[in-house]
């Protein structure tokens, strides 16, 4: 391999000790690109890298040459140079930001030890051989070898947050040699030489060495690992503070070394304009090989012998090459060269308007939507696969404790809504104060990592304080929602967890505060499924080991004889309703049996290799023989209209996978309530602990399913997913797309991001929607990746495109953003390709009539303004376009297929529009030359002939008219502006092109007068532009009639009610407002499905599925007013009814009424229709 | 919600919420309409012919009757009473005026009265650039270039036996250019000096000359008779000073009499094309009406809505 010849081989860290370090780079960090020296060159050094620029510049370059060029070339340098202007604007803002990112990190003050003085610097000054002192919460400048740190035994927690978006808390430990070092005098005195690797980009290897002097010998040599290193960018947690070394600084920190600038995201839409712009430079090259070679012939069989056009006898050796040439300069304009720019501004507007949309508005956090990558809103509409985290994605994330059993009794169980917490005979048990009960919640209470804290009052509030003291809110601080969820529930039933000291805990039974010394914490891991406390009660010296955990390790571990079953059956219930379920337990400890756990536990805990399975050796021997005390039920709230959007988006014919870190059972539950898969869906689960195994699982199910006529689901774990990734993917790949959904439960984000990598590798389009740390890989593996701004951080938001802040939102952002930015761009896109293949057919139709010499019939200022002015600003206002309006999306999520499947820009929609331009060209042009043909056309006041000049702006007109008037074609959706912009640049048209002919020094001086005052002009506007048209209107009349697409009937629908005055659109989103508003649907939503489109649309097909209103529509205009009448009073009808029965079904549910039959009686009518409308939908599905 | 965001969002351009119209074609409003378009294209196209029909043209081949360079008469006898205006023009085939080399051999400038150099006479007027390809400023051909060095250069008089007919060969260039667009040098170039190719840049037949034909068939206006008629039956004569040499290039050169209507001279191409479009419109008009009549299709039925 080759080296340089200075190659670092070994980096050396020596404390204290400045000069021997200065060979390495300061901590400056640069994210920037550029200098404001070096901006000008390499940004267009990086813009000419482009192919499309290269080229431009080439064909800018050859229009220099006076003798090829057909118009002057400012009408390429001037766009061009407007282009790159753009361009390095924006590169330069950019990059701004970037600096200014920049000097705010390098800029932070740290305090570090160098040369056994303290001092403090900023951070772009630390060098490799400091001694950093980092605090709580801080974030590390640099990577630095932990040395020693607020615990005497050297040990912190950090978060790794910003390398791997893991949230959780890693331990670091200290060398036992280093972890004394605790007081900057020893810091000052310590010389100890780390040395490791130089610099590079691996995480998580650091395998180096200490000497704790610069001179021991190889035996003291200490070994250092992952364990011993804080990385640049990690945050320093539940630590007071830490020392550590620097070794690796700047960008050549390992964050540094990761780096990598992320790759432009191109949307497909993108790729597919690419694909045609190379196909249209592939045509260019073929007609100019046609035309300059028929030119070239034309030019020595004819053109020689006429001798008005001189040709000397012999040419210079180039003389071939200028007509292919002309030609090519001819047909340069084919390729839009302000495409790239119009769409780059596009993309910004499509993004502004989700920027601003006020219906993605939360109130509740008072924020909306945003689109942090501008450029590729165009995705949001082709999305085909969405994979999306639940928790805090589909759920709230808030934990509510809704339902327990204790010692075979259940509470909270009147109804599916009711709480534990409001159940009188739970209330009445605490009362008297049942011992299975206070211990059930002491546990609870105990049993847990929670801070609490009291918020700071002001001195005004403390008369008020004194009289509420018990009244007092106690903040509890919790890692994890669930503990906290059951530590506020115990608390609100009088089990209140006040205070934590060191090792002291405090609750308030009753009033009365009881203490209990924490002897040791058995903390919970997700291997141990479980956690429990080892705690003295202070006055009684009673130990109590106090567990809860999962349902099948508590199970194995209790006592033998007990009755489980009743527990059971209500924890099975709690499961079935999505709540998420713990197992609680307990048992006293006595002396002997304490002393010897913390024998053992010592012993482990010295251990150095295995120390953690040692540790849960001893554990595990421990917690055993637990009396059971009852189980927890939390409920994760489904965030509200999660049912309906899920099943608006498949509808729309989009895969919705759900991939999840938490278990099985819960997986299913809200897999089930949440629309995802119907209650009586078939599972397949995948399993198997190795390849075979999987591969086993794999076939029996793809051979179940294989004759299968209905929708099956697939759910595998993360162990299962992990070996089913490998060898056997494409079994997996196969089955996964066959299934309706796949649910992956117990994943690591690793394995989502591998789940999404796997759809995508096939091609199809990827969306993945997440809120937390953990589904940051997975956000920017897929194409497309959407962060829900929720309670875990904003970590999955800073990664993502786009931003939301609730899942409902995603509906929107998908259906009508995705849409029509699709639908605008394919429309911007195609019609570019249009209007200037038009422009080039018109030349080089003409040259047919000109020897094939590579003349332009239109001149320097037509062309700049045709592609500058007149055809480039007015389209952007289609902007505003919509094909059907946001309501119809809603109502026909098929529609959505229109985009997802790219039926606006495939083949068939290009070549319709290549039709159009090489029609349309060629016909205006002979349409041209036939009326102003030199034999008759007589200008009839003063009789000239016509010329070349008047010709082409005559002709420059027309092809002004054609395009207006195909602007208005396509547009679909008038508003004052379309209006205002497609005729008032028609109008701008004439009156500028009146005043240049005012101007005696231009070209066309006059002209247009001659035009104007001659009928044959206007008599040949109206020819050309009907003879173009008519053509157009009539494909598209007969297309909208007799082989109608989705968007064409929809949008039929719209207009033939609006015209009729009946507001079926609007009563369609009054419909789909008031069920969507009904309040947020809690788990399980047995029921969600009358509240899916398809329920909305049951009224409808009552409406308007009967044959006797169709038979009678046909006969009678005015019966058919009348029915409709009808129909619509029935619409409203059907709407009111509905709008009662819901409120209706609030009230009785408020009055907390015994009412499960009432329930299921209002739910019968409409879940049967709803059945049914499933069953249509899943044909469609299977279709 | 803040308000400031509120007001500042709540347009109903950013809420994409401006209300608006959708035209969709309707067999309603599409029928009717090409019906109608047919019929009134149907009765223009008519029009225009007929219009077209009273116009009186009078055509004469010359070139293959006349030896270049020597005088010859062609004769010739309008078919009925030529009433004035009558417009005389020579005609040319098979001479690209627009081609590109042709095209772009003037300068501008030196044609409205501006005193070339070399150098730009170079670039603008390659190849008729200066005498014997000299290389000064004083050697530049006045003016320059490949259209004024071919000019047409016939001489022609039309004559009623012996008496030469009031025909105008003054204001038959546009005012526009005569005025504004060629203007002679100051001093006028010499007419006898071999570097002077027109000694008067607003003489008409040249201003004529240099507005290039946009076809390679074109016609160039000689002269008008502004009073009296070419009588029927009458027999008149052009004699021509036969200069211009045109069976180099396969070309054929012709005298043009003419009158002209409201649309010009004698051109049906746009009557035609009318009466064609127009029957085309009514006759597909037509079947989208009988299509509409026999199996009519409802607008908007929900039956339509359902698919796959």
């Amino acid at each position: 391999m080759w080296r340089k010849k200075n190659k670092e081989t070994k980096r050396l860290s020596f404390a204290n000790n400045s000069l021997l370090n200065e060979r390495y780079v300061k901590n400056q960090v640069t994210n920037s690109k550029y200098k404001w020296w070096n901006f000008i060159p390499l940004n267009l050094w990086e813009q000419f890298g482009r192919f499309m620029n290269q080229y431009f510049l080439l064909i800018a370059c050859l229009q220099l040459w006076t003798e090829i060029t057909p118009v002057d070339p400012e009408t390429t340098w001037g766009p061009l140079a407007f282009i790159f202007l753009l361009a390095a604007l924006k590169e330069g803002l950019d990059d701004l930001n970037r600096h200014k990112g920049d000097k705010k990190a390098n800029e932070r003050m740290y305090h570090i030890i160098r040369d056994e003085e303290p001092m403090d610097v900023m951070s772009k000054d630390i060098s490799v051989g400091d001694i950093l002192y980092l605090e709580e919460n801080m974030e590390s400048p640099c990577d630095i070898v932990l040395l020693s740190s607020s615990n005497e035994d050297g040990s912190c927690y950090i978060q790794t947050a910003n390398l791997d978006g893991e949230t959780d808390l890693k331990p670091r430990l200290g060398l036992p040699n280093t972890a004394s070092l605790g007081t900057e005098e020893a810091l000052c005195s310590f010389k100890g030489v780390v040395e490791c690797k130089p610099p590079n980009p691996d995480i998580y290897v650091f395998d180096s060495r200490l000497k704790m002097q610069p001179d021991d010998s190889e035996e003291d040599i200490l070994s250092l690992s992952v364990s011993q290193i804080i990385l640049q960018g990690v945050h320093l947690r539940n630590t007071e503070y830490v020392y550590g070394l620097t070794v690796y600084t700047g960008n050549q920190s390992k964050l540094g070394m990761n780096k990598l600038t992320p790759d432009t995201k191109w949307t497909k839409i993108d790729k597919q304009i690419n694909r045609t712009t190379l196909f249209i430079f592939a045509c260019q090259f073929l007609f100019l090989l046609i035309f300059g070679i028929t030119g070239g012939v034309w030019k020595s069989k004819t053109g020689k012998d006429k001798f008005y056009l001189y040709y000397p006898e012999d040419e210079r050796w180039f003389q071939p090459l200028v007509i292919p040439l002309r030609f090519m300069l001819l047909m340069s304009l084919m390729i839009p060269i302000s495409l790239k720019v119009t769409l780059d501004i596009c993309k910004y507007i499509y993004a502004s308007l989700i920027n601003w949309d006020l219906e993605m508005w939360d109130d509740e956090n008072e924020m909306g939507a945003h689109a942090s990558n501008t450029a590729i809103s165009e995705d949001l509409g082709q999305i085909e696969y969405i994979f999306s985290d639940k928790t805090g994605t589909l759920t709230e994330n808030i934990m509510e404790f809704k339902k327990c059993s204790i010692f075979g009794k259940s509470y909270g169980t009147k109804h599916r809504n009711s709480s534990a917490l409001e159940d009188p005979e739970l209330l009445k048990d605490i009362n008297e104060q049942r011992p299975e009960v206070i211990l059930f919640f002491k546990n609870l209470a105990l049993n847990q990592s929670v801070v609490p804290s009291y918020p700071e009052t002001d001195s005004d509030d403390e008369d008020d304080l004194s009289d509420s003291d018990e009244e007092q809110e106690i903040i509890y601080k919790a890692s994890s929602p669930d503990e906290e969820a059951l530590v506020k529930a115990a608390s609100k039933l009088g089990i209140k967890f006040t205070e934590r000291k060191t090792d002291l805990l405090t609750i308030v039974v009753n009033k009365k505060p009881i203490q209990y010394q924490l002897i040791q914490t058995l903390e919970f891991s997700s291997e141990r499924k479980r956690m429990s406390v080892l705690v003295r009660e202070v006055d009684s010296r009673q130990i109590f080991l106090f567990t809860k955990g999962a349902d099948d390790v508590i199970l194995e571990r209790i006592r033998d004889g007990q009755e489980t079953t009743k527990t059971i059956k209500h924890l099975e219930r709690f499961a079935k309703n999505g709540l998420r379920t713990l197992l609680c337990g307990y048992r006293t400890v006595s002396e002997e049996e304490l002393e010897e756990f913390l024998k053992d536990f010592k012993k482990a805990n010295n251990e150095i290799e295995n120390r953690d399975q040692e540790l849960e050796k001893v554990f595990s021997k421990f917690e055993q023989d637990f009396i059971l005390l009852g189980a927890t039920a939390i409920e994760d709230k489904l965030q509200d209209e999660v049912p309906q959007t899920i099943r608006i988006l498949r509808e729309a014919g989009i895969k919705f996978w759900m991939l999840t870190g938490d278990k099985f059972s819960t997986a299913v539950q809200i897999a089930k309530s949440c629309n995802l898969m119907p209650y009586d869906g078939l599972l397949f689960p995948i399993e198997g602990a190795d390849q075979g195994e999987v591969e086993n699982s794999l076939d029996k199910i793809s051979e179940e399913v294989q004759n299968l006529d209905k929708n099956f689901y697939i759910i595998v774990q993360g162990s299962t997913l992990k070996i089913a990734l490998g060898e056997v993917k494409h079994k997996l790949l196969n089955l996964s797309l066959q299934a309706s959904s796949v649910i992956c439960c117990r994943t690591t984000p690793q394995q989502k991001a591998g789940v999404v990598q796997m759809v995508k590798e096939l091609g199809k389009m990827t969306l993945a929607i997440g809120d937390g740390g953990n589904d940051v890989t997975m956000i920017q593996t897929a194409h497309v990746g959407v962060g829900i701004a929720g309670r875990e951080g904003l970590q999955a938001v800073r990664a993502s495109d786009y931003s939301i802040s609730r899942f409902k939102f995603l509906r929107r952002l998908m259906l009508v953003h995705g849409r029509y930015s699709y639908y605008r761009t394919t429309f911007l896109a195609q019609y570019s390709f249009y209007k200037s293949i038009f422009f080039c057919v018109i030349q080089l139709t003409f040259n047919f009539w000109t020897g094939f010499s590579g003349m332009s019939f239109f001149n320097s200022l037509s062309v700049m303004t045709y592609n500058g002015v007149f055809t480039a600003i007015p389209i952007f206002f289609f902007l505003l376009d919509k094909d059907v309006s946001e309501e119809s999306v809603y109502l026909n999520p098929h529609l959505y297929r229109d985009s997802s499947q790219g039926r606006f820009y495939n083949k068939k929609t290009l070549f319709w529009w290549f039709i159009r331009a090489i029609y349309q060209g060629v016909l205006a042009m002979v349409m041209l030359a036939g009326i102003y043909q030199g034999r008759g056309y007589i200008y009839p006041s003063d009789g000239s002939g016509i010329d070349n000049q008047l010709l082409s702006m005559t002709g420059f007109t027309i092809v002004i008219q054609i395009q207006t008037f195909t602007m208005a074609l396509e547009t679909k959706h008038w508003t004052f502006y379309n209006h205002f912009i497609i005729w008032g640049f028609l109008v701008f048209f004439y009156i500028s092109t009146i005043i240049a002919n005012t101007l005696p020094n231009l070209e066309i001086y006059y002209l247009l007068f001659r035009a104007y005052s001659d009928p044959i002009h206007w008599l040949s506007c109206v020819l050309i532009n009907t003879i173009v048209l008519a053509p157009v209107i009539i494909a598209k009349y007969w297309s909208a009639q007799y082989i109608p697409n989705r968007a064409d009937l929809v949008r039929e629908r719209e207009v033939y009610y609006r015209s009729r005055g009946l507001p079926i659109n609007a009563a369609d989103a009054t419909i789909l407002n008031n069920l969507n508003s009904t309040e947020g649907r809690v788990i399980p939503a047995y029921n969600s499905s009358d509240f899916g489109i398809n329920g909305i649309l049951t009224p409808f097909k009552d409406c308007f599925g009967k044959s006797d209103f169709e038979e009678l529509n046909k006969k009678d205009p005015l019966t058919t007013l009348i029915i409709e009448n009808i129909q619509n009073d029935i619409l409203k009808k059907k709407t009111q009814e509905v709008r009662t029965q819901r409120e209706l079904d609030k009230k009785k549910k408020n009055v907390g009424l015994n009412k499960s039959n009432s329930d299921d009686s209002s739910n019968s009518d409409s879940s049967t229709t709803a059945s049914s409308t499933t069953e249509d939908e899943d044909d469609e599905l299977n279709n | 919600m803040s308000e400031a965001i509120n007001k500042s969002r709540a347009s109903k351009f950013k809420q994409q919420k401006l209300p608006a119209r959708q035209p969709i074609l309707k067999p309603r409003s599409v029928i009717p309409t090409m019906l109608v378009l047919g019929i009134f294209f149907i009765v223009m196209g008519v029009i225009f012919v007929l219009s077209v029909d009273s116009v009186i043209e009078v055509s004469k081949r010359y070139d293959d009757k006349c030896e270049i360079g020597s005088n010859c008469t062609i004769t010739f006898e309008p078919p009925s009473d030529m009433e004035s205006p009558v417009y005389f023009y020579y005609e040319l085939t098979n001479f690209y005026q627009n081609h590109r080399r042709y095209v772009k051999s003037r300068d501008d400038t030196q044609l409205g009265g501006e005193i070339l150099s070399y150098e730009d006479a170079e670039e603008l007027c390659d190849p008729i650039i200066s005498l014997d390809g000299e290389e000064k400023d004083s050697m530049v051909y006045q003016p320059c270039g490949l259209i004024v060095w071919s000019q047409f250069n016939d001489t022609l008089t039309v004559k009623n036996g012996d008496e030469v007919l009031d025909f105008n060969e003054n204001g038959i260039a546009w005012e526009s250019d005569i005025e504004s667009k060629f203007q002679n040098p100051d001093p006028k170039p010499d007419p006898d000096s071999p570097t002077t190719l027109q000694s008067d840049f607003t003489e008409e037949h040249f201003v004529i000359w240099m507005r290039v034909a946009a076809l390679p068939t074109f016609r160039k206006l000689y002269a008008v008779l502004e009073n009296g008629k070419l009588e029927q039956g009458k027999q008149y004569s052009v004699n021509i000073e036969n200069n211009y040499p045109v069976s180099s290039f396969d070309g054929q050169k012709s005298l043009i009499f003419t009158t002209t209507t409201w649309v010009g001279g004698k051109n049906t191409f746009l009557g035609y094309a009318y009466i064609s479009l127009g029957s085309i419109l009514f006759l597909i008009g037509l079947g989208f009406l009988l299509k509409h009549l026999i199996k009519p299709r409802e607008l908007g039925k929900e039956k339509y809505l359902k698919w796959e």
